[in-house]
């Protein structure tokens, strides 16, 4: 129970809450189990003495008791939504929270559906369980416990038969937890790959039209519906033969009960009065227990859903701030890397949160692919950071550079060759495996990753825009940013005229995907999103691919203007992109195979002069 | 909001009618498990008699034996009781297992329903619906139909069964009782109808709340590394505790009032209790009733309003399974917008010959695409949302104006022109993504509108612009192209596609696995992966859109030397805005401001000295020569 045990601690700020629950949930108890005391009294002290006043007198105890029980339900109500529902929204914007800190080599290795089932239906499971589980086990308890008393203290050998009852139940109760608890974090998970699989399908929802795979994705789904659907219906099965089981022994108790008391009161040890009482005390008393397997199966549940918000809570981010964060002021720019390596975990980890190797399964026949290394025969190390990596496999490698305040940088080669990676470290998207990245010479991991972020504007090479207006999508790194100075950045990421000329200009809708907006126009509104946060480091990451020929030298001899100081990182594929850089790399395999300026790597580089006549041969 | 359902999609102020509409759809789905109801209902029947029975004999045993001291009597009795709630245990453990099977089964084919027509949903109403709501409704909303039926039905069932079982003992037990009883029946009905509208009304609110918190989780999390980059967690952080804040105060509301609705109950019995405990002891003083009668009536008073308490609140729950079920259908109504003809035959084997006739689209004049959700704003960014609707339409833009082109088999056409001049709209109308407004486009000489979409598709290779992986190996990621190669046909494709050296580099070669969207490798690696992809497909038409921006030009180069060989006798459509990739096209359209303005082949157009010229020469301006170089140039 250790999860469900976390989650509770969430009710610390709700103490007071937590008591007027406790005690509206005893009144109405004690309340109910007054009314068959009172039955007996009405007819032993009123009926069978043919005394009116005793019948009055017990009516009316029932009645208060009534109206008492029913005041005190209300509050109970009020606590219990108050609780539960405060406790989910906490854990909800903790959950959020923390996934907005995972680092990219987090998130990297997880499922956005698998997140958002934790977030959305595993707190909810949990919820339901503080909502109406605790209550209403902390009502079977106090029925049960409340009502064995009366019957031990009307008759305790009568009683005994109730509490060996009990025991036996106890036992059905606890072997059905242990069996049916760790079924429903299967069924959790199965709910989380459904939610993946659909998450995928209907964010590339243009891959599947244009393959004409929609059968394909329907029977995707229908086999992890159905596996999803034959888990729900494992567990329902114990739950539908538990509840019986009870059921009988409960009324089997009653049973003996009453044919125990039944010699009793012909022997004359027992009055009829008090056996219908026992009887009575036997159904409210016993008829919670029924109830039990919902609770237990609540109980199983939200232990399954809690272990698993608790697994994302629990998951470090890999990149976590230094505990003193150097104090820098008006940074400059000046960027150096000292002899620095990196990879990326070349495979997922199996460990529960992060997405298990068989992917979500779309082509079955391939089955998972647990383990990297034993299929290429490769050794595995894991890594300082957690990233687990082949030996020797090395994305950067050995990189030293240095960049002066207000330079431009270009870096230049084949594809994979490591220039994303090797921008991505500058932000502290990743942090090195060795050597050191210093902005103004100091340690990026000494700096308050906020600030630090602050100060570098990026354009990731995949453009993501969100739902929201044009000008809301630029001003996103400012959201205080005033609308001239949001159409400067428009106007200097040469986004300004195609904008006006959209039905609402600024106030224009970004469609899901962007998919209003063609390549190029997102990708200017992302520089225009980078540009606005007056960065003192920018970083264009292949970010004017499908900007045509034209509006990107507009968009460079804007940047040239405007960004004047601004240290400038720009990975490429077009020479003529970079020529006017004052440093250009030239990665290969993860190290710099030559930096110069544009003329000397045409004269001197060999890479360089291929990638230019491959772009220029017959020019 | 622009078109379909008003302000947020939300069926709000839902007149009652409708609700029974809801109920008899969720009925239909019912249907195919008709048999098995039918005899979930005889066992529900027989256990529900059976434990109905079981107090009536207890009472009887007071009455009949204890009281006159016949234990041999008591003991044929204790043993009758027992047999009948063994009995009673068997009928309700089958029942239970035959409905566990069929609830899920119910469930998952409503789920497998709405997925299925999602996966026909023409890409307009993709555009407009945020991928996290409509996976709440395939997800929450069903699990909400799912809580209610499936529990639901029996207890419902045996409930009313218990109910009027209850009712005719009690009538036959004393009469007068029984009809002082049936005075607090109104009692009750008005309380849960009140009590059930309030709850009805939150319910929605919460499921429509979970839509959009899922909406803001969905975006943000699949953007979570644009939020970091912009350092804007404590921003995002604020629009969702603000959507999270919505949530619970309607679960709150819905809360409430579900848990008043039982203690209500309580509460009401206990009154009845004491009511019948004055009049039954009034009655019993003079002797006009039994007290084992009246022993057995308070029981029966008991027994008469748990069911009613539990109909009640079933009553409740079934508000939120109709929340959403509502939201379900409201789904499942929203037609596709692009559509086979009825009839429409599929397209035979093609040769490729395309043909655009003054073909006009603007993206606005599709016909309502109804966007379920709000796809605007959600409030994401507090303080900026505009109210969603209640905008005048404004005119639609044209996106294309009487474009016209024709492609004989095996040609290939470059589309080239500034950013948003409508290429990759040309690409989208030619695999009928979306219908054109006007003209029509050919496709050996069939209109594409007369044919069955996906037999087209089928014989399109497209690699789009926004390149996309899903999850699982690289192997299978090639083989989405076609599901039934065989790995050396992939491991074919990826060779020509230039991606198979880099492929087999990785850790776990063809088996190495993608993470989401491909993050895990570089956007020129998925571009050759895509690529490989539509190769795998064998088209006899390739569309490849800025398939190779982010791909470096040598390996470019390599490329494109496989590709020539590829595309002979395909007809293929290439955009691109390196001029050295579409050099070698047949046909160069240049595209700007929504219509072809130059066509003819690469020599043809620089001779033009137009647009074209312009273009191709920016390109080589800077480099060569004496480059009017920008300022700000440093030395290196």
């Amino acid at each position: 129970m250790s999860g469900l045990a976390r989650v509770i601690r969430y009710l610390r700020p709700y103490a007071w809450m937590t008591v007027l629950g406790i005690v509206t949930t005893i009144l109405p108890v004690l309340m109910e189990l007054v009314t068959p005391r009172m039955v007996q009294f009405i007819i032993d002290q009123g009926i069978r003495a043919g005394d009116m006043t005793a019948v009055w007198q017990g009516s009316g105890i029932m009645l208060l008791a009534a109206i008492l029980g029913a005041g005190t339900t209300i509050g109970q109500g009020i606590a219990r939504a108050q609780i539960s529902q405060g406790i989910a929204f906490d854990l909800r914007n903790d959950l959020f929270r923390h996934i907005q800190r995972f680092s990219f080599a987090n998130l990297d290795r997880m499922q956005t559906g698998q997140l958002m089932t934790r977030v959305s239906s595993d707190v909810d499971v949990a919820r339901m369980f503080l909502s109406a589980g605790m209550a209403l086990l902390l009502r079977t308890l106090l029925m049960v416990i409340g009502s064995l008393a009366m019957m031990l203290v009307i008759d305790w050998r009568l009683g005994l038969i109730m509490v060996a009852m009990l025991i036996i139940s106890g036992s059905v109760i606890f072997w059905f937890l242990r069996v049916v608890g760790p079924l429903f974090s299967i069924v959790q998970q199965k709910l989380g790959k459904l939610n993946t699989l659909v998450q995928e399908n209907l964010a590339g929802v243009h891959v599947v039209k244009a393959f004409v795979r929609e059968q394909y994705e329907i029977e995707n789904f229908d086999r992890d519906n159905v596996d999803y659907m034959e888990q729900n219906i494992k567990v329902g099965r114990y739950l539908a033969l538990v509840m019986p089981v009870l059921l009988v022994l409960t009324n089997l108790g009653a049973t003996i009960a009453i044919w125990r008391g039944g010699i009793d009161v012909i022997g004359g040890r027992l009055t009829i009065g008090e056996l219908v009482a026992f009887s009575n005390y036997m159904l409210i008393g016993m008829s919670p227990l029924l109830l039990l397997s919902n609770i237990l199966s609540m109980i199983s549940r939200a232990e399954a859903s809690s272990k698993r918000v608790v697994e994302v809570l629990d998951t470090e981010p890999a990149i976590q701030p230094p505990p003193t964060p150097a104090v820098i002021t008006e940074p400059a720019g000046e960027i150096s890397f000292e002899n620095v390596s990196f990879h990326y975990s070349g495979s997922r980890i199996r460990r529960g949160l992060e997405s298990d190797g068989s992917g979500n399964g779309r082509a079955p026949a391939q089955g998972g692919m647990p383990d990297a290394a034993p299929a290429n025969g490769q050794m595995l190390t894991r890594t300082r950071n957690g990233n687990v990596r082949p030996i020797g496999e090395e994305v950067l490698d050995g990189i030293s550079l240095h960049a002066a305040a207000g330079q431009k940088v270009a870096l230049m080669g084949a594809t994979g060759s490591g220039k994303s990676t090797l921008v991505n470290l500058i932000p502290r998207f990743y942090d090195t495996e060795g050597g050191v990245v210093k902005i103004d010479g100091v340690d990026v991991r000494d700096w308050e990753p906020v600030q630090l972020r602050q100060e570098i504007g990026v354009v990731l090479q995949q453009t993501t825009l969100f739902a929201g207006t044009v000008r809301e999508n630029i001003a996103y790194g400012r959201p205080d940013a005033s609308i001239e100075e949001v159409v400067n950045a428009a106007q200097a990421a040469q986004a300004h005229d195609f904008i006006m000329q959209m039905p609402d200009q600024y106030e224009s809708m970004v469609e899901a995907r962007g998919a209003n907006l063609s390549g190029g126009q997102k990708q200017r509104i992302a520089i225009a999103r980078a540009l606005l946060t007056r960065p003192s480091v920018l970083i264009l990451d292949d970010s004017t691919s499908s900007v045509d020929l034209d509006t990107e030298l507009r968009l460079q001899e804007a940047l040239a203007e405007k960004m004047e100081g601004t240290t400038t990182f720009i990975v490429a594929q077009r020479i003529s992109s970079v020529v006017d850089a004052d440093l250009i790399l030239v990665l290969d395999d993860g190290k710099i195979a030559a930096q110069g300026t544009h003329e000397e790597l045409l004269a001197g580089s060999e890479i360089y002069q291929e990638i230019y006549y491959s772009q220029f041969e017959e020019a | 909001m622009r078109l379909g359902f008003g302000g947020g999609g939300m069926l709000t102020g839902e007149a009652a009618g409708n609700t029974r509409h809801t109920l008899l759809r969720m009925a239909a789905y019912l249907r195919p498990y008709r048999l098995q109801l039918l005899i979930v209902a005889f066992f529900v029947t027989i256990s529900t008699v059976l434990r109905l029975i079981g107090p009536m004999l207890l009472g009887r045993a007071i009455d009949l034996y204890i009281v006159t001291g016949d234990i041999v009597g008591l003991r044929t009795l204790v043993n009758q009781i027992v047999a009948v709630y063994v009995g009673a245990a068997g009928a309700s453990a089958v029942q239970g297992l035959i409905m566990v099977v069929l609830g899920q089964r119910f469930v998952s084919d409503i789920r497998a329903g709405l997925f299925t027509h999602l996966q026909e949903m023409s890409m307009a109403f993709h555009d407009r619906n945020q991928v996290g709501d409509l996976m709440s409704r395939i997800t929450n909303d069903s699990e909400a139909i799912n809580r209610t039926l499936s529990n639901g039905l029996i207890e419902f069932t045996s409930n009313i069964l218990l109910l009027g079982g209850t009712f005719v003992a009690m009538f036959l037990l004393n009469w007068q009782l029984a009809l002082a009883m049936t005075v607090i029946m109104p009692l009750m009905l008005i309380i849960t109808g009140e009590v059930t509208r309030r709850s009805r009304a939150a319910f929605r609110t919460v499921q429509h709340n979970l839509g959009a918190l899922n909406a803001v989780m969905e975006e943000n999390i699949t953007g979570a590394r644009v939020v970091q980059a912009f350092a804007r967690e404590k921003e995002v952080y604020a629009t969702f505790h603000d959507v999270n804040s919505r949530y619970r105060k309607a679960g709150m509301t819905a809360d409430i009032i579900t848990a008043a609705l039982g203690p209500m109950f309580t509460t009401m019995m206990t009154i009845t209790v004491a009511v019948a405990a004055l009049l039954g002891g009034w009655l019993a003083i003079n002797g006009t009733l039994e007290v084992g009668v009246l022993a057995a009536f308070i029981i029966y008073i008991m027994n008469f309003f748990r069911p009613m308490r539990g109909i009640a609140m079933l009553y409740n729950q079934l508000q939120s399974a109709l929340a959403g079920a509502e939201r379900i259908f409201q789904t499942l109504d929203v037609k596709p917008t692009v559509t086979d003809r009825p009839g429409a035959p599929p397209l035979e084997e093609i040769e490729g010959e395309v043909e655009f006739d003054n073909v006009s689209f603007s993206y606005d004049a599709e016909p309502p695409a109804v966007p379920v959700s709000n796809g605007r704003g959600n409030g994401r960014l507090p303080g900026a949302a505009a109210p969603p609707d209640l905008k005048d339409e404004p005119e639609p833009e044209r996106v294309l104006e009487n474009i016209s082109l024709h492609a004989r088999p095996g040609a290939t056409i470059a589309l080239v022109g500034p950013t948003g001049a409508g290429k990759t709209t040309i690409i989208s109308l030619l695999s009928r993504f979306y219908d054109v407004d006007e003209g029509s486009i050919r496709v050996d000489g069939h209109d594409i509108r007369d044919i069955q979409q996906g037999s087209l598709r089928k014989q399109l290779g497209i690699v789009l612009q926004d390149t996309f992986l899903f999850s699982g190996t690289v192997r299978e990621n090639i083989r989405y192209g076609r599901l039934d190669a065989t790995d050396e046909e992939v491991v074919a494709a990826a060779e020509l596609a230039n991606a198979d050296s880099f492929i087999r580099l990785l850790p776990g070669g063809y088996n190495s696995q993608v993470s989401e969207q491909g993050n895990n490798f570089s956007e020129g690696q998925r571009q050759l992966i895509a690529i490989a992809r539509a190769i795998l497909a064998d088209p006899r038409i390739l569309i490849l859109d800025e398939a190779t921006s982010s791909v470096d030009t040598r390996t470019e180069v390599q490329l494109q030397q496989a590709l020539l060989r590829l595309l002979e006798g395909r007809t293929a459509f290439v955009i691109a805005h390196r001029l050295s990739t579409i050099r070698n096209a047949d046909e160069v359209l240049v595209v700007n401001d929504h219509r072809i303005i130059e066509r003819g082949s690469h020599e043809e157009l620089l001779a033009m000295k137009g647009f074209y010229h312009d273009l191709y020469t920016s390109q080589y301006m800077r480099v060569k020569g004496a480059q009017p170089v920008p300022e700000g140039q440093e030395a290196g």
